[in-house]
């Protein structure tokens, strides 16, 4: 066909500017992915750290607990057997959980960096027996613990606080609890191991301590201030149960309406992506297209003379403006595809901005990592070469209104 | 007749700054006809030339191609008329550079349902006539100023129409291919019939013509039948 033998030597007519312009339109698609594999990488994470530990994909917990979660609960699950037993008897898994919030107490004496208390929660747990999913690959804080005489009295913090801290095992430290009643209880014990983890809830939030030890000790079995169970596995829909007043299954989603609101605030994000993208493509394109148009006055009033309908002729620039369109797109998907291999397997270390920030308000780790889609790759790549093409086709009109005399002695 | 030109005015800009291109126009041209525009700049033998084509509109008047009235037609009409029965030879050749000698001819006919066979026939024969037959893949800028115009010539000429117009053909080029032009012009008005009309100050030109038409001030000031 003789219209795109045309249109594709026009390209190379003015090859600087029809190479600035597949760079303007490249640049954009590679941004657009690159942004898009950031956010996408994001979601997960925060979700990944959310299921894995946080709220688990949903937790059984009062009514009283929900409405005043991070606070004492007087109505808390109680009576966790029974309630675990429903669970088992529905083929379900859910992890015992008895957690408070706890000041850290450490002094300079004992050979800690400086003297101070770090709100944190602590969590209880059997340290022989029961997993962890986000501390690598799942392990019991026994895996973690270097002095095995030592961990039955001690807690379990993270590397994060061991660098800032200069913790190292074995220093004394004090618990102060405060328990579901009010009251305030100390519990002395050591540090008994460090743990690693990715999960940025885990490292500068938690601290672990055995159960059993703690309870003999304290007599907390009662007093643990939030109890619950917390599935770390998606629950079927065909799986159902019933739970007993005032207890209810809660999903993270409702368990963290933060997080549900700036994942609704990602759902629009494209937006803003998109309208820079377009901005961009239009400045870039409409130029070069403009430029070749004023160019080929002559030329189009000479295809006008011979009695070329205006349609072939706009349509000679359609060819024109998609074949720039599908070079561009190619262009942005190689460049944006090599950096979303960065993006996945190296990532991007935003452990200052995290850090100084308090992981923004979302449950991220200091290094993100992108994720691939092909979706955002076939949507950029669509909307780049439909956008040149229509852009081509409509603005011939500047040429066909033109007197072919006038054009002719251009 | 295959055009007759009836009180055909064209006026350019408004009031004072008014220019009167043409004033009252009337003339006819046959088929096979070999006719000259003549005049000095500003007569208004390129505005009568470009209302012939349909290129630029006039202000008053008529003009016919076998009885169908200009003024009936609306663009789209113009557009189909020139592509069926014009062709055009332009003073800057205005070949269209990317593409080869070949293709500038075949781009004439592109519309038509011609099969491939017959259009490649058709413009071989039409550069063995104008003498390039060895420069098909060549582009315009590998040309010279005469070659080019041939190949104007030949692209005018490849869907067979029945009036070619062209608007002084030999203003950039030197005499000895000017010459060339023409012959090769009278050539083929012999060979197809085709119906040549000139808008030139060459005397060279005028001089090949069958009929010069005289123009002045957007007036005919005489007509010269020659045998």
């Amino acid at each position: 066909m003789l219209v795109l033998q045309i249109a594709f030597r026009n390209l190379f007519r003015n090859k600087s500017r029809t190479l600035v312009t597949l760079f303007a339109i490249g640049l954009s698609v590679a941004t657009y992915l690159f942004l898009d594999s950031f956010i996408h990488g994001m979601d997960y994470q925060a979700i990944a750290n959310l299921t894995t530990f946080d709220t688990g994909y949903a937790q059984i917990l009062s009514k009283d607990a929900f409405d005043n979660r991070g606070r004492p609960s007087l109505e808390d699950v109680s009576d966790l057997q029974a309630i675990e037993q429903i669970v088992q008897e529905a083929g379900l898994t859910a992890q015992v959980e008895r957690v408070s919030q706890a000041d850290l107490i450490f002094y300079a004496s004992d050979g800690f960096n400086l003297d101070g208390n770090l709100p944190l929660e602590v969590r209880f747990l059997d340290a022989e027996s029961q997993k962890i999913p986000a501390l690598k690959s799942g392990q019991t804080l026994q895996q973690w613990s270097t002095n095995s005489k030592e961990e039955a009295s001690g807690i379990w913090m993270s590397q994060y606080y061991a660098y800032y801290l200069g913790a190292q095992i074995g220093m004394p430290i004090t618990m102060k609890i405060t328990t579901a009643y009010g009251s305030q209880e100390l519990l002395d014990g050591i540090i008994a191991g460090f743990f690693e983890t990715d999960n940025s809830i885990v490292n500068q939030r938690v601290i672990f301590a055995d159960w059993q030890h703690s309870a003999s000790i304290l007599e907390l079995d009662t007093l643990a201030q939030g109890n619950r169970l917390t599935f770390y596995r998606p629950i079927p829909k065909s799986k159902t149960f019933v739970l007993p007043e005032p207890y209810q299954l809660y999903t993270y989603q409702e368990i963290n309406p933060e997080f549900v609101a700036v994942a609704k605030f990602n759902e629009g994000r494209n937006s803003i992506f998109l309208f820079f993208i377009f901005f961009v493509i239009v400045i870039g394109i409409s130029n070069t297209v403009m430029m070749a148009i004023y160019e080929r006055f002559k030329e189009i009033a000479t295809l006008r003379a011979f009695g070329m309908p205006n349609l072939w002729i706009r349509m000679l620039f359609f060819w024109e403006g998609l074949l720039l369109g599908i070079l561009g797109a190619i262009i942005g998907v190689i460049i944006g595809s090599l950096i979303n291999l960065y993006m996945i397997y190296v990532g991007l270390d935003i452990a200052a901005v995290v850090e100084q920030n308090n992981n923004l308000g979302y449950p991220i780790n200091s290094v993100i990592r992108g994720r691939f889609a092909w979706r955002p790759i076939l949507f950029i790549s669509g909307l780049v070469v439909m956008l040149t093409a229509i852009f081509s086709f409509t603005t011939t009109r500047v040429a066909l209104k033109r007197s072919i005399v006038a054009s002719l002695h251009s | 007749m295959m055009l007759s030109v009836s009180q055909l005015h064209k006026t350019y800009g408004q009031g004072e700054a008014a220019t009167y291109a043409l004033r009252g126009i009337d003339v006819t041209f046959s088929e096979k006809e070999f006719t000259v525009l003549s005049g000095p700049s500003g007569c208004g033998k390129s505005t009568l030339l470009n209302c012939l084509g349909t290129l630029d509109s006039y202000d008053q008047g008529d003009i016919a191609f076998y009885d169908k009235s200009f003024n009936a037609m609306r663009s789209k009409d113009q557009t189909t008329f020139r592509h069926d029965h014009l062709g055009f030879i332009f003073q800057n050749y205005n070949l269209i550079p990317v593409l080869t000698v070949y293709e500038n001819i075949a781009l004439a006919i592109t519309l038509k349902k011609w099969s491939k066979q017959v259009i490649h026939d058709e413009i071989m024969t039409l550069l063995q006539a104008v003498g390039l037959e060895d420069k098909v893949d060549k582009r315009p800028t590998q040309l010279s100023g005469g070659q080019q115009q041939r190949v104007a010539i030949a692209r005018a000429l490849v869907k067979k129409p029945a009036l070619i117009l062209a608007d002084e053909p030999t203003a950039n080029l030197d005499a000895k291919t000017s010459q060339e032009i023409l012959d090769l012009m009278i050539k083929l008005n012999e060979e197809r019939k085709t119906t040549f009309i000139f808008s030139t100050h060459d005397p060279m030109v005028s001089s090949v013509a069958k009929r010069i038409i005289h123009m002045k001030d957007g007036v005919i000031t005489s007509i010269e039948e020659r045998s």
